[in-house]
């Protein structure tokens, strides 16, 4: 009889406590990758940001403005290739949570210039800019409410009062990068042209694409010192900066899930070794019998630790198989409530980690065990009665 | 009826396997009484916020403070109003406040959103759960600034006696206040005169009544509805601040309890694997229990007690591990209103009483088809097992 050969017998001693065991592992390997996906989640607009766009905004305060002056004086910064404006608008589209989507409003020329990852039909980016109230809208919220270009969307407006009307006149994708396809862009002049004097010509940011990269620090120095005095001084970053400093804010709930994504290791590795703790007391006489006949104590102890990374691989691999569709259904079902989730972000690399830590846990879960099979001498084991 | 303790020394017999499965059991209840006291804890910090005499107006729309803008004119039109309760001195008790998020450096090199309350002479008096601890109430029209106490210490500079620097202009601390575990502990407040040039910012957030009674409040809310003069939106303060924890809380709570199903999903198989095995050891006993006369329903029932008895140890062990945790606090970004908040894990009776139930129920669940196996047993094949 080969080791092999024997590992699959002696796993196959008692099925179902097997079958058990894997399947209390996969549980737990698929809660890991579910609670390892919620975190690549809150980090995944930080990775995909682009390296040559920076964010300028007002210093003073996330919600304060900037005049739309600064625009002109801010291009003439040596290394500024493009420059765009944005503001957030925050219109309600119904009264509850569910119906939250982002709205903002941009200039749409030099906007789909700076964010060239957008892909919009050419005779619908005509269209957008060409009505002074159009609007460009993410394809997953075009599916949400089945909006298509000619449909009319009314937000009520929070920050500024009143219904505004839009008019459907593009849908867009994203290629890569920080943008969701779950948000409204319509022109500036739409808003501007009816709000008070003294509110009128205040954009939220303005996002520079610079002509290097590597330059990205001395030209937001730059930008930086030329408002240093003035009345609206300005804080700017790259986009990636500016994403990781929001996310910084949320490390105490990122902290939590990553805990529990520990504590659920620490599960598995209960189930296993009491698994093969069980298994190695009911087999104490069978082990002696091994060793009787010539094995040696290491190789009894391999015997174990192979049977627990059976368990662990399959446990592993069967988690590994289910978690993506209960990832998805769960995103389905939540993510509209929450204001909508990116639809794919499942990764390769977060699946691979929890087939590893599955591999991890049931070695170490095995070495207790594996001890305890040697540990009594050979003539004891053979007498004693499981 | 087979004896109680035959069950608790059986556990006893085999107390690793025992020990391991309950520590298992305890981790679960563990994750899932954290949560739901995470999720309260939120709730409570930024609901216990309001007074449920005082009233916050809004711009119509806005859904928090930090969107709306309110003309100044309104103050006077709302303090005029029949229902307003007037402070010791005679003046209503109106307040018209500014909200602006000022972003502060953290000890950690980090930055942090902080709301800067800009208020009016009555805030402190419209507020009876704000008590200053140290220190006294900024002056009108100076830059002094009292700290929220959950603010002391979390930058540079914010503590009494120290200074903070933003908007390119310096604000002493001059107070600490307390406000009973409410969101306004994580703010700070400044006059609201100062803080709008700084900010640049001529109008309001909000206005803030007391009334002088809940029933006066209502009529004062109707009012302002029926008012063509006001195109403001009023809500009674304690609706207001339930409204801006309600993402933050729905996310722990959602995302929480989903683990926790798949955590107990785990628990109950491991849970079932050690009662099997105490099954399978014990094939000669049962037999010999029914033998002696014991019923198949009593070996039914006595397995069914000793998976109960292991998950109910698991509840226990579960639930002392997350009472626990209240002694740990967490500060984290509230989307809703864009500020940093404090909360922690706050208990209740409802909850231990929860995890108590679950841990139990994991337990018996794991214990159903090892019992019903056992109870099926034949006696002789048992016997001569």
């Amino acid at each position: 009889m080969t080791f092999g050969r024997l590992v699959w017998k002696d796993l196959l001693r008692n099925p179902l406590r097997l079958a058990l065991t894997v399947l209390a592992g996969a549980v737990g390997v698929m809660a890991f990758i579910f609670l390892r996906t919620v975190v690549d989640l809150f980090y995944s607009s930080a990775e995909s940001a682009q390296a040559d766009r920076l964010f300028t905004r007002a210093k003073a305060s996330i919600t304060a403005d900037l005049p739309l002056s600064y625009l002109p004086r801010i291009s003439t910064v040596p290394g500024v290739d493009d420059i765009t404006f944005y503001g957030f608008f925050g219109g309600r589209y119904g009264e509850s949570q569910r119906d939250f989507f982002g709205s903002a409003f941009v200039d749409p020329p030099s906007f789909m210039r700076v964010f060239d990852e957008l892909v919009v039909a050419p005779q619908q980016v005509a269209a957008f800019e060409a009505d002074p109230c159009g609007a460009l809208i993410g394809k997953d919220l075009a599916k949400r409410y089945g909006w298509k270009p000619g449909s009319r969307v009314t937000l009520k407006g929070t920050i500024y009062p009143g219904e505004w009307t839009f008019n459907v006149r593009g849908i867009y994708d994203v290629r890569t990068g920080t943008l969701d396809t779950n948000s409204l862009f319509f022109p500036f002049r739409c808003l501007n042209e009816k709000l008070p004097d003294e509110r009128k010509d205040r954009v939220g940011a303005f996002m520079i694409r610079v002509e290097d990269p590597s330059r990205s620090a001395a030209v937001s120095s730059a930008v930086d010192a030329m408002f240093a005095n003035s009345p609206y001084p300005t804080r700017t970053e790259s986009e990636r900066a500016a994403t990781l400093g929001f996310i910084s804010m949320l490390s105490a709930i990122i902290t939590a899930v990553q805990v529990v994504a520990t504590v659920i290791l620490l599960i598995i590795l209960l189930v296993i070794g009491n698994t093969l703790a069980m298994s190695v007391r009911e087999r104490t006489r069978d082990l002696s019998t091994l060793r009787a006949m010539g094995f040696k104590r290491g190789r009894v102890m391999m015997l174990v630790l192979f049977e627990s990374l059976a368990i662990g691989l399959a446990s592993g691999g069967l988690g590994v198989l289910i978690a993506p569709p209960l990832v998805r259904g769960f995103v389905a079902v939540v993510g509209s409530q929450m204001g909508g989730l990116p639809a794919d972000f499942m990764r390769e690399s977060t699946l691979v980690l929890g087939a590893l830590a599955a591999v991890g846990v049931s070695l170490l879960a095995g070495i207790i065990p594996a001890l305890r099979a040697v540990r009594i001498p050979v003539a004891e084991g053979l007498r004693k009665v499981a | 009826m087979i004896p109680l303790y035959y069950n608790t020394r059986s556990l006893w017999a085999r107390r690793v396997s025992t020990g391991l499965t309950v520590l298992g059991l305890g981790l679960v209840v563990f994750v899932f009484s954290a949560v739901l006291m995470l999720a309260n804890g939120i709730e409570s910090a930024l609901a216990s916020g309001g007074d449920p005499r005082n009233v916050i107006l809004l711009a119509e729309g806005a859904t928090s403070e930090l969107m709306s803008n309110v003309e100044r004119d309104a103050l006077r039109a709302l303090g005029s109003a029949p229902q307003v309760a007037s402070s010791a001195e005679g003046e209503p008790l109106v307040a018209g406040e500014l909200v602006v998020p000022v972003l502060l450096p953290r000890g950690d090199g980090q930055e942090s959103n902080i709301n800067a309350r800009g208020i009016g002479p009555e805030s402190f008096a419209i507020r009876p759960t704000v008590r200053l601890v140290a220190g006294r109430a900024p002056r009108m029209g100076t830059n002094e600034i009292a700290l929220g106490e959950a603010l002391v210490g979390r930058s540079p500079g914010a503590h009494l006696g120290g200074e903070l620097v933003f908007a390119e202009e310096r604000w002493p601390v001059v107070g600490v206040f307390t406000a009973e575990g409410g969101a306004y502990e994580s703010e700070l407040w400044v006059d609201v005169n100062r803080l709008g040039p700084a900010f640049d910012r001529p109008g309001l957030s909000a206005v803030v009544v007391r009334t002088s009674s809940e029933q006066a409040r209502d009529a004062f809310i109707k009012n302002v509805k029926d008012d063509p003069r006001f195109t403001l939106e009023a809500k009674s303060e304690p609706e207001y601040w339930a409204e801006q924890a309600t993402w933050l809380a729905t996310f722990i709570r959602v995302l929480g309890l989903f683990v926790s199903f798949i955590f107990s999903v785990g628990a109950v198989l491991g849970a079932m694997i050690t009662m099997y095995a105490q099954v399978a050891a014990r094939i000669g006993e049962l037999g010999l229990l029914r033998a002696v006369g014991y019923r198949r329903r009593s070996v039914l029932a006595s397995i069914l007690i000793e998976s109960a008895v292991l998950g109910a140890a698991g509840g226990v062990l579960g639930a002392l591990g997350a009472l626990a945790t209240r002694w740990m606090e967490i500060r984290t970004l509230n989307f809703q209103t864009f500020a940093e908040v404090r909360f922690g894990f706050t208990p209740t009776p409802g909850i231990v009483v929860a995890a108590l139930v679950f841990g139990t129920l994991m337990g018996t669940l794991g214990g159903l088809l090892p019992a019903l196996r056992a109870s099926r047993l034949s006696i002789l094949d048992a016997l001569r097992a």
